[in-house]
């Protein structure tokens, strides 16, 4: 009997240890894949970048060499641009929320923003296409407004959750001296969690950076330098799709360099949102 | 004075008004999300419009799409996208559950912890264009490499060939006349090379043409085993006729319920000319050949014919699963730091309840958190699976964009998302815009239907 229940004692045990080891292996194999595809690109990348990489123009077919000067500055102007109009935009949604945690326009309001989160971004590009494109043709300024809608969601979302974890009495502090709303909001509650609205920006950011979908037929992409907004312009993301898919190996160089300043980008915007949210313990 | 108290009552004005303007333009804000939204819904389907006329509801279950001669199906597509989809889903749910049950109940803080934590959040900001062309470039060689060996290992297997001189050979060994086999009298005779394929076997007589096929009499020798008179003589005829008109090369019969026994025919039957080669395994060549192999289903591969094995794969590296294999890595992090937080909130006086009885940690996780997370953990899952549905660039780039039926995970495919990614700028009249932005519009319902569900669920779940 006693040795029975040692033997059950033992099996549970024994299989309380294959759990926790099987739970364990197959949580850090999930690293594995990332990290081999950091390594790969860091491996391939480094060799491509250098002073031409980045100041030169991309060469016609079948030349060597060449860079990515326009595709960098295009990826900095359109999400400039992008993040123009939708930072003002998105923090004043999320004010609007989270001072009106009730009512219909509220509601209807959280519901459109979880809608405009679930939308894949490829039909963020037909709809950008759709509406700009169509009638004034290919354009940098059509590629900053559906990065800005995909913008939104994450700011608001931001700045909704981190605006209602201040204390009320904040706020009522602000009006019992007779400071007006607008004061009330844009002089304490905004400051008082600028560090949220903050890491929600920088996140935003990182999320649309390395969007292609949407790019592809709204800001198509070129082989030459563009400043105007109302034209074609070259992208990091398009760039690398474009060579990617290429048959010719010289352009899979050139996209292995513009991937790995793209994903260095994009980490290091991640890990300053992941700085910052630790710094100023806010809630993302 | 008085002027003092003038000054304050317009300042205090100004700001009366600067106030309202301020709510007032809150509230704008907030009306034009509503609008931003409803007018996305009403675009995409008012552009849907044409092709909705145009094809009617046949659109969604048309099997051909061929924008040169205006036939809009987007049944390939539908299929692509779920089968893509689920497979991933398949390969990262026991992934994203390790995560969330490291994380959440073995070591929730700790160093190591916090590792797993940032790369499985850096998961999801690595862009998808990246994972894409990595796909491309090192998946899809190591898969090809993959798809050849296990072609080549299932062709050493099971060869069967029967030369022009009636000569019998089985997986290049050569069968013994009349001592493992035996041609049927006046059956016809032609050179038939190929997979040895079973009538029962569920695939489509296209593919078993031109193969010698594999007819079994033990269900028929049961069915008749205490009938007077019987002549299975007469079944085999028959089974060769009905081959014959499906479009088998050849036929070869065995008995795989009496080993021991031999089949009887009579060998001058002249009542029926048979149009194939008919050969008969005897009970020494069934032993010798078959005792191992699956007499149900397909046997082998082929040499010359044009349709090969069903269970070959196409060795191109690129198509469904390796879509899905990018699409699984991908999706990961969003299952398991939804399951984390629930995971978290498991009340602990629940656990230690446990524990006071006595169970281990395995038996905690299984009749406690998983009972109590349970609805909570599928909603995860949903938020996963509807990542996947819309995911585009990293499909496109290594499923193979071509807009067939996919037959198999190992078939090239296309998704709904990559459909319109690789063919939206081209469309170049109004039905084929319409038909893409229709695909989206069936995208946009289905992706934001299963994230409200999924929402929903854990709305709920947080609110208990």
């Amino acid at each position: 009997m006693n040795s029975k229940l040692t033997t059950k004692i033992k099996y549970r045990i024994g299989k309380n240890n294959l759990y926790q080891g099987t739970i364990t292996g197959l949580a850090f194999l999930v690293t594995v894949p990332l990290i081999a595809i950091i390594l790969y690109i860091f491996k391939q990348g480094i060799t491509q970048i250098n002073w031409n990489f980045i100041t030169k123009l991309p060469k016609p077919a079948g030349e060597a060499g060449g860079g990515i000067a326009n595709a960098l500055f295009g990826t900095l102007v359109i999400v400039v641009l992008a993040s123009a109009i939708a930072i003002p935009l998105g923090i004043l949604c999320g004010i609007y929320l989270s001072e009106n945690k009730k009512g219909r326009l509220a509601y209807w309001c959280r519901l459109c923003v979880d809608v405009l989160q679930a939308v894949p971004s490829i039909i963020i590009g037909i709809i950008a296409y759709l509406w700009i494109v169509k009638p004034f043709g290919y354009s940098a300024y059509s590629a900053s407004i559906a990065l800005a809608i995909m913008m939104l969601p994450i700011l608001i979302r931001s700045t909704e959750e981190t605006l209602k974890l201040l204390p009320g009495s904040l706020k009522e502090a602000g009006l019992a001296l007779g400071l007006p709303y607008h004061k009330v909001v844009l002089k304490i509650i905004v400051p008082c969690g600028i560090s949220g609205i903050l890491s929600g920006v920088v996140l935003s950011v990182a999320r649309i950076a390395g969007e292609t979908a949407p790019l592809i037929f709204t800001a198509f992409g070129n082989n030459f330098f563009n400043a105007n907004l109302a034209k074609p312009m070259a992208t990091l993301p398009v760039v690398i799709y474009r060579y990617a898919t290429d048959a010719q190996n010289e352009l899979h160089d050139l996209a292995w360099g513009a991937s790995l300043i793209l994903l260095l980008s994009v980490l290091l915007l991640n890990i300053l949102t992941k700085i910052a949210t630790r710094k100023w313990n806010t809630q993302l | 004075m008085e002027e003092g108290q003038k000054k304050i009552e317009k300042g205090g004005y100004g700001q009366i008004r600067m106030e309202v303007a301020f709510k007032r333009s809150l509230v704008a804000i907030a009306v034009v999300m509503v609008l931003l939204v409803a007018a996305f819904f009403i675009t995409l389907v008012v552009q849907s419009v044409p092709s909705i006329r145009a094809l009617g509801i046949q659109y969604l279950w048309g099997k051909t799409w061929d924008p040169v001669n205006n036939v809009y199906g987007a049944l390939p597509f539908i299929v692509g996208t779920l089968l893509t989809s689920f497979t991933a889903l398949l390969i990262s749910i026991p992934f994203s559950f390790a995560i969330a049950v490291y994380l959440g109940e073995y070591k929730p803080q700790g160093w190591l912890s916090n590792f797993l934590k940032n790369t499985v959040d850096l998961i999801a900001a690595v862009p998808s264009v990246i994972y894409g062309f990595w796909g491309l470039l090192v998946l899809v060689p190591k898969i090809q490499d993959f798809e050849t060996a296990w072609n080549n290992q299932r062709l050493s297997e099971y060869r069967a060939i029967n030369n022009d001189d009636n000569s019998f050979t089985l997986n290049g060994k050569a069968l013994a006349l009349n001592v493992d086999y035996f041609p049927m009298a006046y059956s016809g005779g032609a050179t038939v090379e190929g997979a040895m394929m079973d009538e029962a076997a569920a695939l489509p007589d296209s593919i078993k043409r031109g193969h010698p096929w594999l007819f079994d009499v033990k269900p028929i020798l049961q069915a008749n085993a205490n009938k007077p008179g019987f002549n299975i003589n007469d079944s085999v005829k028959q089974a060769a006729i009905r081959f014959l008109n499906k479009g088998a090369g050849a036929m070869v019969v065995v008995n795989s319920g009496m080993a021991g026994g031999s089949l009887q025919f009579y060998p001058k039957d002249t009542t029926l000319p048979l149009d194939i080669p008919v050969l008969v395994i005897t009970a020494n060549g069934y032993k010798k050949y078959f005792s191992n192999a699956p007499t149900n289903g397909n046997l082998s591969i082929t040499a010359d014919v044009e349709v090969v094995d069903p269970y070959e794969i196409p060795p191109y590296g690129i198509g469904i699963l390796t879509a899905s294999l990018i699409l699984a890595i991908m999706i990961i992090p969003y299952a398991a730091s939804m399951g984390r937080e629930l995971i978290r909130m498991v009340p602990s006086s629940l656990k230690e309840g446990a524990y006071a009885l006595g169970a281990t940690r395995q038996e905690v996780i299984r009749s406690v958190i998983l009972p109590y997370t349970k609805s909570g953990l599928f909603a995860g899952v949903l938020l996963s699976l509807g990542r996947a549905l819309g995911e585009t660039m990293a499909v496109t780039m290594v499923i193979g964009n071509s807009p067939i039926m996919p037959k198999s995970i190992f078939s090239l495919g296309h998704t709904m998302a990559s459909v319109i990614a690789n063919e939206f700028a081209e469309a170049d009249h109004a039905v084929y815009l319409s038909a893409l932005v229709e695909l989206g519009l069936v995208l946009f319902l289905v992706t934001v239907a299963i994230n409200m569900i999924g929402k929903g669920i854990i709305k709920r779940f947080t609110n208990e």
